[in-house]
């Protein structure tokens, strides 16, 4: 009786869950996709953002990770290997956190501040320069916790915390420009500071939903492969994903 | 643990040989409202051509610091002036080092306002000397000129009718065919090179 009510509790959770996870499979194709038809583009980006500058390197680089990222998303969409994508999930977050982190705080911090400052919502010399300094290194120090397994649900907390308002504003910011330039929303491109360069505003978007999935993912309690140290303080064993 | 990474990410900063300096206003000068995203070049299309309105705004903005606008016909006239040769005429290029060694105005020096400590040494005493002093950087949606132009307007005691800011900037110069010189100041690497020639993966969040 008690088995088979907490088995309809947790129902909900379950579809939930598999919807997140096919949501995010999705994604993960049609962001591959987008850089196999856009090769030419996604190679400019691995050459001047990415600053893989060999041409053998950047070309490897282009040609594959797409397909990666398709397989991945394969692999999230029939369910197949989980463990082995919560962790690869677990890992890339890191990594992609790390990389933006360092793309904002070196070598112009500065660049980013002006970015900030962009968005007018913070108006104050000391708030702003807090925001500046601390901001890159504080997602530097996430990523380095997701990639080694340490306290990997508080850094996933982090991550989804911030990426919610930060993903609002930068939305805001290219309502405000579509709405002066007269683009449709999809054609605004500017760089919202987010350690990537210049973005189409849905790319973005889809890039955000994408890693705030994968934060809510790693948060349930996934990845907890290969971690120094999963959880600061004991924890329940969480349900299966 | 968010406060511990709060308190290692300010570490970070105050380690890093860039960190910022949280005590210090980047943005000097009374709060100005900010471009019009029209202005910006960096939109994809070309919806932001045609409209007077963000160089009424840039016009509006350099006079309310006190600055005076220079555009591209009287920047010309300026570059032309045989009074630059005694450097009574000059430029200042307020971009970053890896936008300036790409190419700047012919003689122009380079003052990075983020970092004024290395700059300085060089700039002061021909401020000081010239009679019309030229700030650009690299033009629509980059402020560092009028930024760069105030610090040092304001630091140097330098007389307002004396301080003019190039608001078309660098990509305009490039734009209108202007000769350009690479490398180092007088490195005499002169070129007219095109802007796609010059500012290899400049973003316009660098400028």
């Amino acid at each position: 009786m008690n088995a088979t009510s907490s088995a309809g509790e947790r129902r909900p959770w379950h579809m939930a869950a598999l919807g997140a996870r096919w949501l995010l499979g999705g994604l993960f194709i049609y962001l591959g996709l987008i850089k196999v038809f856009r090769a030419a583009e996604f190679l400019k980006y691995v050459r001047e953002q990415l600053m893989v500058t060999d041409p053998f390197l950047s070309g490897l680089i282009a040609a594959v990770a797409p397909w990666l990222e398709v397989l991945y998303g394969l692999l999230l969409l029939t369910g197949i290997a989980r463990n082995a994508a919560a962790l690869i999930a677990r890992w890339w977050l890191g990594i992609v956190f790390i990389f933006m982190g360092l793309h904002k705080a070196l070598p112009h911090p500065e660049a980013f501040l002006k970015l900030v400052r962009q968005y007018d919502v913070v108006t104050n010399p000391f708030l702003l320069n807090s925001i500046g300094a601390a901001l890159p290194w504080f997602e530097v120090y996430c990523g380095v916790l997701l990639l080694a397994g340490v306290a990997v649900r508080g850094a996933a907390l982090n991550l989804a915390v911030m990426l919610v308002p930060f993903t609002l504003v930068v939305i805001q910011r290219a309502l405000t420009i579509a709405a002066a330039s007269g683009l449709p929303f999809c054609a605004v491109k500017f760089d919202c500071g987010c350690g990537g360069g210049e973005v189409f505003i849905c790319h973005k978007v889809v890039e955000n939903t994408v890693l705030l999935l994968l934060s809510a993912w790693v948060l349930s309690g996934a990845a907890r492969q290969l971690c120094l140290r999963h959880s600061l303080f004991r924890e329940k064993a969480p349900a299966s994903v | 643990m968010a406060v511990i990474g709060v308190l290692l990410a300010f570490v970070a900063n105050g380690l890093s040989p860039r960190g910022l300096d949280l005590t210090r206003n980047y943005f000097p000068g009374a709060r100005l409202s900010l471009p019009a995203p029209a202005a910006e070049t960096n939109l994809t299309g070309s919806a932001a051509a045609g409209t007077n309105s963000p160089h009424e705004g840039l016009l509006a903005r350099l006079r309310a610091q006190g600055l005076q606008p220079a555009d591209s016909n009287q920047v010309a006239q300026f570059f032309h002036d045989p009074r630059r040769l005694q450097e009574e005429v000059i430029f200042i290029d307020a971009r970053d080092e890896k936008q300036y060694q790409a190419g700047h105005i012919p003689g122009a020096y380079h003052f990075d306002r983020f970092r004024p400590e290395d700059y300085l040494a060089n700039v002061v005493q021909v401020c000081l000397s010239a009679q019309q002093i030229v700030f650009y950087c690299g033009g629509g949606d980059c402020d560092d000129s009028e930024h760069a132009a105030v610090m040092l307007r304001d630091s140097l005691a330098l007389a307002r009718e004396r301080v003019f800011v190039y608001g078309g900037g660098f990509d305009e110069w490039t734009a209108n065919g202007l000769p350009i010189e690479l490398g180092a100041r007088n490195s005499g690497q002169l070129t007219n090179a095109t802007r796609s020639a010059v500012s290899p993966g400049g973003s316009p969040a660098t400028r």
